[in-house]
């Protein structure tokens, strides 16, 4: 993964921030919902990245991953 | 009137167009139709966390969760019928660009550490206000200022005093929060509950 797509989405960031500038992400994290045994766009909104992980315990570089691949698809492809 | 139908929306659709007309047209009365529960909690904390005062009418399984004030709204408080619904609001007031006295070096890193670890308070830190030489914190090259970033862009206000800005000649160089004065700083510190001096 590039530099640029970690400096972009942060751990740090909530889902509600990440959402609000990239809804794009929105199915990423739906489809995560099935992992976390929960609705992260309804019970973890307000929730940075890393306490959603730790919450429900994902795999965190996983989750973050999808979502820099979705938000930044070209270096997605760079990294294959 | 501002009157938002987010009927049938699952979340985050309803917190996301609550958060477009609050952003877009700073409503001091806004009304937000729902159908579920998780989307009523939502709403409500987003414009809880946006300085306004909610109360939620319920009609079967509709819900009218309707936002009353803002943030650009100084000036007393209105009488609400719900009570003890507001979540703590906390002010931290930065009126230096280190913490304590005694070695400005310590000082500088206690600084930057205090303004990582903010995050911690959650949602009751409601607003960061710098004034004095604590506005150098927002300029550019500044310790603290990817974390500040991470804050404002996590929804918390940061508000930083003008006149202190122009009397260390760092207008052009304040790059995080939002220029203010001091009746803006007065009426925060009215209306949070709490006030932290650092």
């Amino acid at each position: 993964m590039s530099e640029n797509a970690l400096s972009c989405i942060d751990p740090r960031m909530t889902v509600l921030d990440i959402l609000s500038r990239h809804r794009e992400t929105e199915a990423v994290f739906k489809a995560w919902d099935s992992r976390a045994g929960a609705c992260i766009c309804c019970q973890a909104l307000f929730n940075t990245v890393q306490e959603v992980a730790d919450r429900y315990g994902l795999n965190l570089d996983g989750l973050m991953a999808e979502i820099n691949a979705v938000v930044h698809p070209t270096d997605a492809i760079l990294d294959d | 009137m501002n009157k938002i139908d987010a009927r049938g929306l699952s979340c985050p659709a309803p917190v996301l167009e609550t958060k477009a007309a609050v952003e877009n047209r700073h409503p001091r009365h806004l009304e937000v139709l729902v159908d579920n529960e998780p989307a009523r909690q939502n709403v409500v904390r987003f414009l809880e966390s946006q300085g306004y005062r909610t109360h939620v009418d319920q009609e079967g399984a509709l819900y009218t969760v309707v936002g009353t004030g803002g943030d650009s709204v100084p000036g007393p408080k209105p009488v609400e019928t719900a009570s003890g619904d507001a979540g703590k609001k906390i002010m931290v007031m930065v009126a230096a660009d280190r913490m304590g006295s005694g070695d400005d070096l310590l000082g500088a890193k206690l600084m930057i550490n205090f303004i990582k670890t903010l995050k911690e308070m959650g949602d009751e830190l409601w607003r960061l206000v710098f004034v004095n030489s604590g506005v150098k914190l927002t300029i550019d090259g500044a310790g603290t200022l990817e974390d500040l970033k991470g804050l404002e862009e996590g929804g918390l206000t940061l508000l930083v005093c003008g006149t202190c800005l122009d009397h260390f000649d760092l207008l052009e160089k304040k790059r995080v929060g939002q220029t203010t004065n001091m009746l803006d700083i007065v009426t925060a510190m009215q209306l949070a509950d709490k006030v932290i001096n650092i």
